[in-house]
């Protein structure tokens, strides 16, 4: 229960620390209230239906929601550290692994969070609009898919980022090598192409292409259960007081 | 708990090639006001750390408020307060919402955070301010508002790295007046470093000199400036000639000699019996307006101990 608390107590400083992230709480409601204004009425509507029909754009607000959340676990980490709050935050009773996930879950739930928000209200601008005497609903298994994979994206960018800002001074050197590690991580499938010889490389693309869209889904879905396991696992190692005050 | 809020027993940490804290040993009474002086890069900071289990030592031990600092780290945090090198004010955040954090970090119910939030920022007088986004405050008002947080949750220990930084001084005043309050009202141990050797003369029952890592004295105020030399007679008028001062040189009991702006500094060795000495400078002459005797001051006990150090 105290674990609990004290999670959501370091969320409870985050979000606001998130939405007012360019300055007042104010300003960040109103920035807030102007994405969903765009992405969740505007853009749904100058769409129509087509919008709740094809899956293309459940996976562009993935997207878009993980670019929005992806800094601010920088902000989170090595701008408390620039700021010289952190050390403060780190002499008090939180534990390492609250203050860590306090500020993890924080940001999975502001990226995540808005991709729901934005997908729920965009169906419901639709459906409103563009009235035909039936409720339009997105295609249960995309709509499934794509908040799973959003869930688990944003998982994995926030413990990436823990990382990056484990290392990084100030917001700014945080957000450039986070920069660089996306790239990295993009690079790897062309390095792989290249690096695998022909006869495997063939027998990879046969297994891809003889299984079924199910079987891909699942796999996807398991590596990228993987990668957030490891990389949390790695910010758990990682995120300690005395590799904290020193760095 | 112990009588000792703080013990520590050759405690040392090395950074690298760099010895921060080295072989340190003192001990800090509980529910008093311990002065933790030391020039810049001293490793007042570090031992702070190391205090509040933040870092492990490398070697020595530390004990705070009766828990080891390497293995209940933990239980030394939970009560303990601390203002340290920078104000740590969520600079985005209001100040009530900064207390508020540290309420809940330190699990006060909510009508006992509604309640001390309002006392402390009326007490610090910004409570008409409370709502205003931090960030947009002055240096003084965020040291003030870093104070009432490290205070809060009514904590046993309080740590306070240069507390009255950026304070004018009728807030200084006011911050000395709470601190001497929360040791003998609240019997709370405050644990504080200052390059103000005023204020930690006034404040302090002991103090702890530290250069380079390494203690250079500890003892009471009055004790440290004993340290730095016997009383000190101080004539201000006219007539001092160079005879009288080679004389005065030339008596055993008399450490140093000089003399500047119409006055005679006399630094005493031994008992500290001057009226002689008063007689001598005036049967030659000397035009005495005043006499003062007493002490050096604890900041020439302090340029001394350092100085000390370094030689």
């Amino acid at each position: 229960m105290i674990i609990l608390h004290d999670v959501l107590t370091v969320m409870w400083k985050e979000s606001r620390e998130i939405i007012a992230i360019y300055g007042s709480l104010k300003g960040g409601i109103f920035r807030y209230m102007l994405i969903i204004g765009i992405f969740g009425i505007y853009i749904p509507y100058n769409i129509g239906r087509g919008f709740a029909e094809n899956p293309f754009y459940l996976l562009m607000y993935v997207w878009i929601t993980m670019i929005m959340g992806v800094g601010t676990v920088v902000d989170s980490i090595a701008g408390e550290r620039e700021r010289h709050t952190l050390e403060t935050l780190l002499a008090s009773r939180l534990s390492d692994s609250t203050i860590l996930f306090g500020k993890v879950l924080s940001t999975v739930l502001n990226g995540f969070g808005m991709n729901v928000i934005l997908i729920v209200l965009g169906l419901t601008v639709v459906n409103v609009a563009f009235w035909n005497g039936q409720i339009t609903l997105y295609p249960m298994e995309a709509f499934a898919l794509v908040l799973l994979v959003s869930l688990l994206i944003n998982i994995f960018f926030a413990a990436l980022g823990v990382l990056v800002s484990l290392r990084a001074q100030t917001v700014r050197q945080g957000s450039e090598m986070l920069l660089v590690a996306l790239i990295g991580i993009a690079a790897v499938p062309f390095i792989l192409f290249f690096v695998i010889p022909n006869d495997l490389k063939k027998k990879v693309l046969d297994a891809i292409v003889s299984t079924s869209l199910t079987g891909l889904e699942v796999g996807a879905i398991a590596v990228l259960t993987i990668m957030c396991l490891i990389t949390l696992y790695i910010a758990m190692l990682n995120f300690r007081r005395d590799k904290l005050i020193l760095d | 708990m112990s009588e000792m809020a703080i013990r520590t027993v050759n405690l040392t940490k090395d950074f690298k090639n760099v010895r921060a804290v080295d072989g340190l040993s003192i001990e800090a009474p509980a529910g008093k006001v311990f002065g933790f002086l030391g020039p810049n890069g001293s490793g007042k900071t570090t031992t702070i750390h190391l205090l509040l289990g933040l870092l492990g030592p490398t070697s020595g031990s530390a004990e705070v408020l009766g828990f080891d600092t390497r293995r209940q780290a933990d239980e030394i945090r939970e009560r303990s307060g601390a203002l340290l090198e920078f104000p740590g004010v969520y600079e985005r955040l209001s100040a009530v919402d900064n207390l508020e954090f540290y309420g809940r970090v330190w699990k006060m119910s909510a009508s006992e955070r509604k309640e001390r939030t309002k006392e402390l920022l009326t007490h610090i007088g910004l409570w008409e301010r409370r709502t205003e986004t931090v960030g947009k405050w002055s240096r003084g008002m965020k040291q003030k508002l870093a104070v009432a947080r490290a205070i809060y949750h009514r904590p046993s220990l309080v740590f306070l790295d240069e507390p009255t930084a950026g304070f004018d001084p009728v807030a200084a005043a006011t911050l000395h007046d709470d601190i001497a309050s929360l040791a003998s009202r609240e019997h709370v141990t405050v644990f504080l470093t200052t390059h103000n050797l005023a204020e930690a003369e006034k404040l302090c029952s002991k103090i702890a000199v530290i250069n380079k890592g390494k203690l250079a004295a500890i003892g009471r105020p009055d004790e440290l400036r004993s340290k730095a030399g016997g009383p000190r007679l101080e004539i201000i008028g006219g007539g001092f000639s160079d005879a009288l001062i080679t004389s005065l040189r030339a008596m055993p009991e008399v450490a140093e000699v000089s003399q500047m702006d119409g006055r005679l500094v006399i630094e005493v060795r031994g008992d500290g019996r001057t009226s002689h000495l008063v007689k001598l400078i005036a049967n030659s002459g000397g035009e005495i307006e005043e006499v003062r005797k007493g002490k050096a001051s604890l900041e020439e006990a302090f340029l001394s101990l350092v100085e000390e150090a370094k030689t």
